[in-house]
C-alpha cells in the first residue's frame, strides 16, 4: 500500500543534458602491436554518444618517440554483442584510432601519456605507467568442469606496478570479469548480478584471461556510478572522461563446460 | 474557603495567567464515588500504600488512572503517612480513600480535570451530596517540580532538550510512536529523508551522534533499513538530547548525545502493556519491589506479517525484525545501588534453502551494561554528600549479507567494551565530577563483490579490521558564585593508542539569570571523534552505517553558542541559541577508496555549521502541550584541495511545529513541517562504456548500466518541503485494562516532496523524483494492564 502512495507521488520531468564533452577509452596492451584506441563525444544524452572523426590521437613513449594513431574503418573494433539486459542501446563505432607500436612493442614499466585532439579543438590528455610484468606466453592447461559439481580456481604471483588483477572470462555467449589480489575460486554456478545469467555456459568454451592493471584501469572499471549521488567513478583524464590505462595479461587459460 | 482560593490564588499567579480561559471558567464539584460521570474515574484499579505519603499515592492513582491530577505540594496535609492495603476499586473511590485519610477534598470539573485541596474550615469530610454551590478555582499546577525547570534553576543546560514518555509518543506517528522520529522534530535536528530514522544535528554528519541506552553506547540504532528505531515504546522513559556545548562526562562524537532512559516501573502492582501497529506488536511488563526500591521492566517487539502470511505461503515474506529490552535496579549491601540494562535485537532476511540467488543477511545491536552507585550522606569531606558510579558494559553491532551465487558478501561488526566511574562531590555552591572511562573497539569491515554491477557504492567495497583502544579522564566542576550565576567548567582527555596522539578538550557554559525565569546562556567546547561510518551522507535512504576507526589522527570539532531561555510560566519556555561549530578536521568517506589499501577510508575537510535554533515549548502536564521549533543553518565544508561546497545536510530553514490536545477520552495531535530544501548534485548526463577484452584486444560494449556526468557536489537543491500530519487515539478501558486504539496520518495533504532525483538519459531525457513519504494512514492500539 505505501509502495503504491509512494508511486503515485513520483514526478518526471524532462531534462537538458549539459554534458559536451568528450570520451575517451584508451588501454595499453604489451600482448598487441596494435593498441585501439575509441573516441567519442555526447551531450550528456545517450543517443547523442557517437563516434569522433578525424581527431588527432598521438602516444608519447618513455624513449621520447610519438606515436601516431592511424584512423581507420574497423567494424570489429568494438563488438556490441546482443544484450537483454542492456537498458539503452550502445552506439556504433566503426571508427577507430589505431597505433602501431611495430617490433619494439610497449615497455612493461614504462610510461606512456595520451593526447586526443578532436577537430573542433577539445583536447583529451592522460598518462599511464605499464604494470612491470612478464607477458603470459604458455596458457595454463585447459580445464574441463561440470559446472554443477566443479570450480575453476586461478592463482598468480603479484606483480610490480600492478594495482590491482582482473580475471575476465569470454565466451560465444557473453563475458564477465571481476577484481581479485592473487587468486581467484569461482564455482560452475557463478551467475551475473543484475540478470542471473550463468556465466559458465553449458557445451561452451570459455577464454579466461588474468590481466594486471594500473591505477587508472583500476578507478574506472571497479565501480560503478552511484545512484543517488551521482558520484563514484573515479578517472585520471584531463578534459575529458573515460580512462587511459594499461593491462599485462598474466595467465590464460580455456575452460569448457561439460 | 474563599480565603483559602484566595491564598492559592496568590501562590502562584502566574499559573493562572498562563492557564487558557476554558480552564479558567470550569466548574468543580466534589468526587463523587461514581467518579462524576467521568470515564477515567470509574477505571478499576489496585493500589494499596504502606506508609507513604498522600502526595505520592495521590500520584500513584493519577499514574495508573491515567489522569491529571493538579494540588499545592506546599499543602501540610499531603505529607500525612498513609496505610491502606491493595485491593481493587475505582480511581474515584482510592482518591476518596486518600481523602479521607489525609484530611483533604477532591474537587472534579467536567473536563475531567482533578484537583485536590485542603478541607475548608470547620468540614471534617468532603461528602457527596456537597450542598454549597461549585467553587471556581484557578487551575493550579504546583505539582512536584519539572524536571526542565530544576535544569533551568540548577544547571547551565545549555543545548539540551528533554522529553518526557508522553511527549515522544505525543506527536503523530509513522505506523507507530518512534523516539528518534519524535527527535527529529527539535530545534537544530534534521533528517535526510523521510525514511530515515537517523538524524543531522547542527550541519554535522548522521555519524556524529552518541546515542546511549541507560549510558551506554549502541550503534545504528535502525530497523528496516532505517525506517524505525530499536527501542520499544513501551520501555523508553525520559529522553535527554544534547545539541551542542557537551558535557565532559560525554566524548567520542563531534555533534551531539542522545541519551534514552529505561522507563521505570512505578507500582508494585504488574503492569504490563501491548501494542499492535501496522508492522509489528509489543509487550512489556514492570513492577517495583522492596517497597519500591527495586524495579525490573522487560518489554518485547516482534514484526508479525511473516509469521501470519508464512503460515500460508511458506518464505513469502522472509523479513523479520525482534527487540528485548530490559532493566532492573535493585539496592544491595550498604547502600549500594545496583542497575543493569540490556537489548537485543535484529533484523533478518531468510534465504529459501538452496536459491543461492537470493539477498539474505542479519544486522541489529546486543548491548549489556551493569553500574553500581552509591552516595555518602552529608558531612563526607565537607560536602553535602559524595556519589560514586562505576559502570561496564559491551556492545556489539553486526551486520552480514551475501548472494553466494554472485561473490557478493558483505560484513561489518564492531564490539565495543568499557569501563568506567565518576566521583561528584555536592557542596553548596560547588558540584565537582571526575571520572574515567577505558573503551575498547574491536571492529572488521569487508565488502566485496561484482564490480560494475551497482552494489558498490550502497556498501563500499573494502576491507579492514581494527583494534582501537581509548583512555579518557575528565574533571567537571559546576559554579555558582552567587545567586545569578552559574558557571560549568570542565575539560577531557583523550588519549588513543596506535600512535594518533592525545587531544584536550576543554569545556565551559555559563549562565546569567537576569530574573528568576529568564538566563543568559553561553558556551564552547572541544570535541574528537575517532569512530566513523563508511557509508555516504548523499545516500537518499541509508539502509546501513558502517562503523570503523580511523587510522590517523581523529576529526575535531569546536563550537560555541549564546542565547537565552525565559520561563513564560511554570509549564511555558522559550529558548533561542545561536551557535557557530568549526570542524577542525572532519573525516569523510573518501569515494574513491579501493578495496585493498587501508588508511583511504577517509579523506580530511574542514568545514562550519552556524544558525540560530528556537524553539517555543508548553510542557507536558496540561491539556495542551507541544513545540514550536525553528532552525536556521547553514553548513559548508572545504575539501583538501581546497573545493568548497554545501553538505547534504545544509537546510538553510527547518520548522516544526508538534501538539497535542487531550480533551476527555481523547488525545489528538499534530505535527505541521516545513523545511527549505536540501543540496543534492545534479547529473549532467551520462555515457556507456566499452570494456577491453584482452583475450581478443579488442572492445566490447559495458553491459552494465550508463555512467552518470555528475555536475557540482551539491550545487542544486530539492523544493521547498512541507507536510502535514494528524493523529488521534482514544483512551478507554475495558475490563479493567487500558485500551487506547489509535489512527495516525502521515502528509495528509499528500504534498510532493522529493527527497531526489533519479535520471535516466536513454531516449528522451528524463528525471524523475525519489519521493518523501507520500499520505500515509496508519493505525494501531495500545492495551494496559
Amino acid at each position: 500500500m505505501l509502495a503504491a502512495a509512494t508511486t503515485a507521488c513520483v514526478q518526471t520531468t524532462s531534462v537538458s543534458p549539459d554534458a559536451n564533452t568528450l570520451v575517451v577509452h584508451a588501454v595499453l596492451d604489451p600482448g598487441a602491436q596494435h593498441q585501439f584506441i575509441v573516441v567519442q563525444t555526447t551531450t550528456g544524452a545517450l543517443v547523442t554518444q557517437r563516434q569522433v572523426t578525424h581527431a588527432v590521437v598521438t602516444i608519447a613513449t618513455p624513449d621520447g618517440r610519438m606515436l601516431t594513431a592511424v584512423e581507420r574503418q574497423d567494424t570489429a573494433a568494438v563488438s556490441v554483442p546482443r544484450c537483454e539486459r542492456c537498458s539503452f542501446p550502445f552506439p556504433k563505432v566503426t571508427t577507430i584510432y589505431d597505433v602501431d607500436v611495430g617490433a619494439a612493442g610497449l615497455v612493461p614499466g614504462g610510461t606512456y601519456q595520451l593526447r586526443v585532439v578532436a577537430p573542433d579543438g577539445r583536447t583529451v590528455t592522460g598518462r599511464t605507467t605499464i604494470p612491470n610484468a612478464v607477458l603470459s606466453t604458455a596458457p595454463l592447461p585447459t580445464q574441463t568442469i561440470d559446472r554443477d559439481r566443479d570450480t575453476v580456481s586461478v592463482q598468480w604471483s603479484r606483480v610490480a606496478g600492478a594495482r590491482s588483477y582482473q580475471v575476465f572470462i569470454r565466451s560465444t555467449a557473453g563475458s564477465y570479469s571481476l577484481f581479485a589480489d592473487t587468486s581467484v575460486v569461482l564455482p560452475g554456478t557463478l551467475q551475473v548480478l543484475d540478470n542471473g545469467e550463468d556465466v559458465f555456459e553449458r557445451r561452451l568454451s570459455h577464454q579466461l584471461a588474468v590481466i594486471a592493471v594500473d591505477q587508472n584501469y583500476f578507478d574506472y572499471y571497479h565501480r560503478t556510478s552511484d545512484f543517488f549521488t551521482a558520484t563514484g567513478l573515479v578517472m585520471h583524464l584531463d578534459g575529458g572522461i573515460g580512462v587511459f590505462g594499461s593491462v599485462v595479461t598474466i595467465a590464460t587459460r580455456t575452460i569448457v563446460v561439460e | 474557603m474563599i480565603l483559602r482560593a484566595l491564598l492559592l490564588l496568590l501562590a502562584v499567579p502566574a499559573i493562572a495567567r498562563a492557564q487558557v480561559s476554558r480552564t479558567d471558567s470550569a466548574m468543580f464539584a466534589d468526587l463523587r464515588a461514581d467518579g462524576n460521570g467521568v470515564a477515567a474515574l470509574r477505571t478499576t484499579i489496585r493500589v494499596g500504600f504502606t506508609g507513604q505519603r498522600a502526595s505520592d499515592a495521590l500520584k500513584s492513582v493519577a499514574d495508573q488512572a491515567q489522569l491529571n491530577i493538579t494540588f499545592d505540594p506546599q499543602l501540610p496535609e499531603l505529607r500525612t503517612t498513609l496505610t491502606i492495603g491493595a485491593h481493587e476499586r475505582s480511581a474515584a473511590s482510592a482518591l476518596l480513600e486518600i481523602a479521607r485519610e489525609s484530611r483533604l477534598r477532591v474537587r472534579v470539573s467536567r473536563e475531567a480535570q482533578v484537583v485536590v485541596a485542603a478541607l475548608p474550615v470547620g468540614v471534617q469530610q468532603a461528602t457527596a451530596r456537597d450542598t454549597m454551590p461549585p467553587v471556581t478555582l484557578p487551575a493550579v499546577r504546583t505539582g512536584a517540580e519539572r524536571v526542565e525547570r530544576r535544569e533551568f534553576d540548577f544547571k547551565t543546560g545549555v543545548g539540551k532538550v528533554s522529553l518526557t514518555p508522553r511527549e515522544t509518543r505525543s506527536a503523530p506517528v509513522f505506523v507507530e510512536p518512534d523516539v528518534l522520529r519524535s527527535v527529529q522534530m527539535l530545534p537544530g535536528i534534521a533528517a535526510r529523508s523521510d525514511y530515515s530514522a537517523g538524524f543531522n544535528v547542527r550541519g554535522g554528519e548522521a555519524d556524529q551522534n552518541l546515542i546511549l541506552i541507560d549510558g551506554y553506547p549502541i550503534f545504528t540504532p535502525f530497523h528496516m533499513y532505517g525506517l524505525f528505531s530499536t527501542f520499544i515504546d513501551p520501555a523508553v522513559g525520559r529522553v535527554n538530547v544534547y545539541t551542542g556545548a557537551l558535557p565532559a562526562r560525554f566524548g567520542e562524537r563531534l555533534s551531539s548525545v542522545l541519551s534514552v532512559e529505561s522507563a521505570n516501573a512505578t507500582t508494585s502492582a504488574l503492569r504490563g502493556t501491548a501494542e499492535v501497529s501496522l508492522v509489528s506488536s509489543n509487550a512489556s511488563l514492570s513492577r517495583t519491589f522492596h517497597d519500591g526500591e527495586g524495579s525490573w521492566m522487560i518489554a518485547a517487539r516482534r514484526t508479525y506479517a511473516d509469521a501470519v502470511v508464512n503460515l500460508v505461503k511458506p518464505g513469502a515474506i522472509p523479513y523479520h525484525f525482534t527487540d528485548v529490552q530490559g532493566h532492573f535496579e535493585t539496592p544491595i549491601v550498604g547502600g549500594v545501588r545496583f542497575a543493569a540494562t540490556a537489548y537485543d535485537g535484529v533484523d533478518k532476511i531468510t534465504r529459501p534453502n538452496g536459491e543461492d540467488d537470493v539477498f539474505a543477511g542479519a544486522w541489529g545491536n546486543r548491548v549489556i551494561g551493569a553500574t553500581l552507585a552509591k552516595t555518602f550522606a552529608r558531612g563526607f569531606l565537607g560536602g553535602d554528600s559524595l556519589a560514586l558510579a562505576q559502570r561496564v558494559s559491551t556492545t556489539r553491532y553486526d551486520i552480514h549479507a551475501d548472494i553466494p551465487i554472485v561473490l557478493f558478501h558483505a560484513a561489518n561488526r564492531i564490539t565495543d567494551v568499557r569501563t568506567g566511574g565518576s566521583v561528584t562531590l555536592y557542596r553548596p555552591r560547588w558540584t565537582h565530577e571526575i571520572g574515567y572511562e577505558l573503551a575498547s573497539d574491536r571492529t572488521s569491515y569487508y565488502a566485496n563483490g561484482p564490480s560494475g554491477q551497482g552494489l558498490g557504492e550502497l556498501i563500499p567495497y573494502d576491507s579492514l579490521a581494527q583494534q582501537s583502544r581509548t583512555a579518557s579522564v575528565y574533571g567537571d566542576a559546576l559554579w555558582r558564585p552567587a545567586s545569578s550565576l552559574i558557571v560549568e567548567g570542565g575539560v577531557r582527555v583523550d588519549a588513543l593508542d596506535d600512535g594518533r596522539g592525545s587531544i584536550v578538550l576543554p569545556r565551559l557554559s555559563l549562565k546569567y539569570f537576569l530574573t528568576p525565569d529568564i538566563a543568559f546562556i553561553a558556551a564552547t567546547g572541544r570535541y574528537a571523534q575517532w569512530l566513523h561510518s563508511l557509508g555516504r551522507e548523499e545516500e537518499l535512504v541509508q539502509p546501513f552505517q558502517f562503523w570503523v576507526s580511523s587510522v590517523s589522527a581523529p576529526s575535531v570539532s569546536r563550537d560555541a553558542s549564546v542565547g537565552v531561555e525565559r520561563w513564560l510560566s511554570p509549564s511555558r519556555v522559550f529558548h533561542v541559541e545561536a551557535f557557530h561549530k568549526h570542524y577542525e578536521r572532519l573525516l569523510v568517506p573518501n569515494s574513491a577508496h579501493a578495496f585493498d589499501e587501508p588508511g583511504d577510508e577517509f579523506v580530511s575537510q574542514r568545514g562550519t555549521s552556524y544558525g540560530a535554533d528556537v524553539l517555543l515549548r508548553q510542557l507536558d502536564g496540561g491539556p495542551f502541550s507541544g513545540w514550536l521549533a525553528y532552525t536556521y543553518a547553514v553548513s559548508t565544508r572545504i575539501s583538501a584541495e581546497g573545493v568548497r561546497s554545501f553538505p547534504t545536510q545544509d537546510r538553510r530553514h527547518n520548522l516544526n511545529l508538534v501538539g497535542s490536545w487531550r480533551a476527555g477520552a481523547y488525545a489528538f495531535g499534530a505535527r505541521v513541517h516545513f523545511a527549505s530544501g536540501a543540496p543534492y548534485t545534479p547529473v549532467l548526463g551520462a555515457f556507456g562504456r566499452v570494456l577491453y577484452d584482452p583475450t581478443t584486444k579488442r572492445w566490447i560494449r559495458d553491459p552494465a548500466d550508463p555512467q552518470t556526468i555528475p555536475g557540482e557536489l551539491n550545487s542544486a537543491r530539492v523544493p521547498f518541503y512541507d507536510r502535514v500530519d494528524v493523529s488521534v487515539r482514544r483512551n478507554g478501558h475495558i475490563r479493567g485494562a487500558t485500551f487506547a486504539p489509535y489512527l495516525s496520518i502521515v502528509n495528509l495533504l499528500n504534498a510532493k516532496n522529493p527527497a531526489g532525483y533519479i535520471y535516466d538519459f536513454a531516449g528522451q531525457p528524463k528525471r524523475t523524483s525519489f519521493p518523501n513519504l507520500p499520505f500515509a494512514p496508519t493505525f494501531g492500539v495500545s492495551i494496559g494492564y
